[in-house]
C-alpha cells in the first residue's frame, strides 16, 4: 500500500512551506515536493501605482531581504527613466547590496543551519536554536549575532534603518554618503573580516565530517547561473548573467540581464504556488538551474578580493569540476561574506564614495524597466512596465528563490531516498530532509517572517487520505 | 542531553572571542518595545515607548516588531532593561508587571525551558543569550505588558489600551527612578 509523508511546516526557513513524500508498497520514496503554501500578489496589486513608488513597495516582499528588492526594483525604475545613474550612486547601492549580502547570510548560516551543523542533525529540534548553540559554542554564535550586527549597521548607517530602508530610489540614492558615515563603517570592518575568517578555518576542518551529508544533499548535475563583471569575476550589483553545465562549461558567457525572458521560462506546476525558472533552450526539466552563493563561486572566474579569492581557490580545489552537492552552499555563503566585506572596505576606501552627486532624475522615459542583481539567494529580476504616466501596468518578479525550486525539489527527493525507508519516521531524517532545503536558504515570505513555535507533522496516509501514522513535533 | 564537540565528531570551535560589540550604553536603562503597529493593539508597546521618551528625553529606547538575537548589544551593557509588549492574556488595559531573572542569576541551566526561534525571542532568551555571547545581562530586568483587545490591521489602538499608555509610561519611569536613579 502507498503512502504519503508530509512534513509541515517546513522549520527554519524564510516563510512557510510544507514536504510531501510519496512512498510506494514497499516503503521506498517515489517521489517528492516542496509546496510553498503562501501566496505573493505583489504584481498584481501593485499595477496602478506610480512606478517610483516600486522600490518602497516591493521592499516589503521581505524582511529579510528588502535591501535586495530595492536594489533591483531601483535598478528598473533607472530604466523606466532611461539614464545613467552617477558612478558614486552605482557604489553606495553596491556597498548596500554587499552589507544586504553579509547580514543575511549570517542569518542562514548561524542561526538557522549552525545548529544542525554544530548540535548534530539528530539533537532534539527544542535545543536545534541560536540559544542552545551559544551555550554549547558560545564563540561560533557570539561570531554569528556579530556579522548579522555588522551587516544590519552598514546598513542602518548607509540608509536609515536596518529593515525596510528607503535610501535607494531611482536614479540613484536620496543622500550622498558623509565622511562620518564611511569612517563608521570602515572601522567595523576588521572585526568582521576576523569573524568570518575564524568561521571559514572552523568549517573547512569540519566539512569532512558531513561527507554523507555532501553525498546526498542535492548532489547532482544541473546548469548554474549567475552574475558576472566584464571580467567574468563575481558581481553582485550590475554586470553579464552567465550560465555553465555540470562540467563547467560556459554555456551562454554573457547574458544581457535586461533580456532574461529570452532565455530564462517559467514552468508551472499544480502542487505549488512558486513557480519553476529554467533556462529556456534546454527546456523544463532538462533546464534546470541553480542560483546563489554554490552556483556564484562555480561559474566566476573568481571573488576579486585577496582573502576571498584564497579562500575561493582552496573551495574550488575540492573537485576539478563545479562543486554539485548543495551542501557546498553553506562554506560558499561564508567565502561570500569574506569577499562582501573586502568589497566594502574597497569601495569606501575610495575618495569618490564621498561624492555629492548621487541621483539623476529625469521623468518617464521608457514605458519599460527591468532591473536585476544578485541577491544573497541568487539572481533577482524585476520587470515593469508602465504608461506613459508612469503608471505600473504590468509587473513580474523573478525571486532568487525561485530559480533554484526546481532543484529543491529534486534535492528533497534525493535525501528522502536516501534517509526516508519504511514506516520507521525519525526526527532525525526529517531534520535531514529539511536540512537539504536549508542548504538553499530558500526566502519564502511574503511581507512577514514572523515565525512562533513552528509544529511539525508526518503525516504517513493511505491512498485513499486515511492517516496511517502521524508524527508530531513542536 | 546537550550535544557536545565529541557526540558530534565535530573539531572544537575557537575560543570565546568578544565578537559581539556593545552599543555602547555604558550601563544606561534601556526600554525595548515589541511589536506591530499596523496591528491595532500590537502596537502599545511603541505607544508607550514614546510615552516614556517624552517623560524621560534621555531614555534609550529601541523599538522593533520582534525581539531578535542582535538586540543583545542593546541590552548586554544596560544596568536595567525593562521590555514592553503587548498581552493576550490579560484584559484590555491591564497592565502586568514581571521581574525576569537571567538564567544565570536564577543559577539554573541556562538554556533549559527557554524557547528560541529562528528570529525571534522572549526577553528571558534574550538575556540569556546576552550571557552566553556577551558574558553578561542586566543587573535587573522587566517586562510589562498590557492586555490587548484587537489585533486587526490599523494603526488606531482600542480605547481602554490607549488609556493605559500614560499609566504604563509612568510605571516604566517609576522603574527607572528606582532601579536606575539619577538616569
Amino acid at each position: 500500500m502507498s503512502r504519503t509523508i508530509v512534513i509541515d511546516p517546513v522549520t527554519r526557513l524564510e516563510g512557510h512551506g510544507k514536504i510531501t513524500l510519496q512512498l510506494d508498497d514497499a516503503g521506498v520514496v517515489q517521489d517528492a515536493m516542496f509546496h510553498v503554501t503562501q501566496l505573493r500578489g505583489f504584481e498584481k496589486f501593485c499595477e496602478g501605482r506610480p512606478f517610483y513608488e516600486m522600490p518602497n513597495i516591493t521592499a516589503r516582499v521581505c524582511g529579510i531581504c528588502p535591501v535586495s528588492h530595492l536594489i533591483a526594483s531601483s535598478k528598473a525604475c533607472d530604466g523606466i527613466l532611461a539614464v545613467k545613474i552617477p558612478p558614486v550612486a552605482a557604489n553606495l547601492r553596491r556597498v548596500l547590496n554587499l552589507a544586504q549580502l553579509i547580514q543575511s547570510h549570517a542569518l542562514s548560516f548561524f542561526y538557522l543551519s549552525s545548529p544542525d551543523l554544530l548540535l548534530g542533525m539528530d539533537a532534539a529540534p527544542e535545543e536545534r536554536n541560536i540559544l542552545h548553540l551559544a551555550h554549547a559554542h558560545p564563540s561560533i554564535a557570539a561570531d554569528g549575532v556579530a556579522l548579522r550586527q555588522f551587516g544590519q549597521r552598514v546598513i542602518e548607517v548607509m540608509a536609515g534603518q536596518r529593515i525596510h530602508p528607503g535610501w535607494t530610489v531611482p536614479g540613484g540614492v536620496n543622500e550622498a554618503l558623509s565622511q562620518e558615515k564611511r569612517d563608521q563603517i570602515l572601522v567595523m570592518i576588521p572585526a568582521a573580516v576576523a569573524a568570518i575568517q575564524r568561521t571559514l578555518e572552523w568549517f573547512r576542518t569540519a566539512v569532512d565530517k558531513f561527507s554523507a551529508e555532501i553525498e546526498v544533499f542535492a548532489n547532482f548535475p544541473t546548469l548554474f547561473m549567475g552574475m558576472i563583471d566584464d571580467r567574468g569575476l563575481a558581481e553582485y550589483y550590475d554586470g553579464y548573467l552567465r550560465v555553465i553545465d555540470s562540467e563547467g562549461n560556459i554555456i551562454a558567457g554573457e547574458l544581457e540581464p535586461a533580456r532574461y525572458a529570452e532565455y530564462i521560462g517559467e514552468a508551472t506546476e499544480p502542487f505549488t504556488y512558486m513557480k519553476f525558472p529554467y533556462y529556456r533552450p534546454l527546456g523544463y526539466p532538462g533546464g534546470t538551474y541553480r542560483v546563489g552563493p554554490l552556483a556564484r563561486l562555480n561559474l566566476a572566474g573568481r571573488c576579486d578580493t585577496p582573502l576571498a579569492d584564497e579562500e575561493w581557490r582552496r573551495f574550488r580545489a575540492m573537485s576539478p569540476r563545479p562543486l554539485l552537492s548543495s551542501f557546498h552552499y553553506h562554506q560558499a555563503r561564508l567565502i561570500e561574506m569574506l569577499h562582501a566585506a573586502e568589497k566594502i572596505e574597497r569601495l569606501l576606501s575610495d575618495k569618490g564614495i564621498l561624492d555629492k552627486h548621487v541621483r539623476a532624475t529625469a521623468s518617464v522615459n521608457s514605458l519599460e524597466g527591468v532591473g536585476v542583481a544578485e541577491a544573497p539567494r541568487g539572481t533577482l529580476i524585476h520587470h515593469y512596465k508602465v504608461d506613459e504616466n508612469g503608471l505600473i501596468v504590468w509587473a513580474n518578479l523573478v525571486i532568487a528563490t525561485g530559480h533554484n525550486n526546481a532543484a529543491m525539489n529534486r534535492g528533497i527527493l534525493q535525501a528522502a531516498r536516501h534517509y526516508v525507508h519504511g514506516d520507521a519516521v525519525k526526527e532525525g531524517m526529517l531534520n535531514r530532509v529539511e536540512a537539504v532545503v536549508r542548504t538553499f536558504d530558500p526566502c519564502l515570505s511574503c511581507s512577514t517572517h514572523a515565525m512562533g513555535q513552528m509544529p511539525l507533522t508526518i503525516e504517513l496516509r493511505a491512498p485513499d487520505g486515511s492517516l496511517v501514522r502521524e508524527v508530531r513535533r513542536g | 542531553m546537550r550535544a557536545t564537540h565529541a557526540e558530534t565528531h565535530l573539531p572544537p570551535a575557537p575560543a570565546v572571542t568578544p565578537a559581539v560589540s556593545a552599543a555602547g550604553n555604558c550601563g544606561a536603562p534601556v526600554l525595548l518595545a515589541c511589536g506591530n503597529p499596523l496591528r491595532q493593539d500590537d502596537g502599545v508597546g511603541w505607544r508607550i515607548a514614546d510615552a516614556a521618551r517624552f517623560g524621560m528625553p534621555g531614555l534609550r529606547t529601541v523599538v522593533v516588531q520582534q525581539w531578535t538575537p542582535e538586540l543583545v548589544e542593546e541590552i548586554a551593557d544596560a544596568k536595567l532593561a525593562i521590555f514592553v509588549d503587548a498581552s493576550v492574556r490579560d484584559e484590555a488595559g491591564a497592565i502586568r508587571v514581571g521581574v525576569l531573572r537571567s538564567p544565570k542569576a536564577a543559577q539554573g541551566d541556562h538554556t533549559r525551558g527557554i524557547q528560541a526561534e529562528t528570529h525571534q525571542l522572549d526577553p528571558l532568551a534574550l538575556l540569556a543569550l546576552a550571557e552566553e555571547v556577551c558574558g553578561h545581562a542586566p543587573a535587573r530586568s522587566f517586562l510589562v505588558t498590557v492586555g490587548a483587545d484587537s489585533f486587526h490591521y490599523g494603526e488606531d489602538i482600542s480605547a481602554r489600551v490607549r488609556q493605559a499608555v500614560p499609566r504604563a509610561a509612568r510605571l516604566v519611569g517609576n522603574l527607572i527612578a528606582t532601579f536606575a536613579p539619577g538616569m
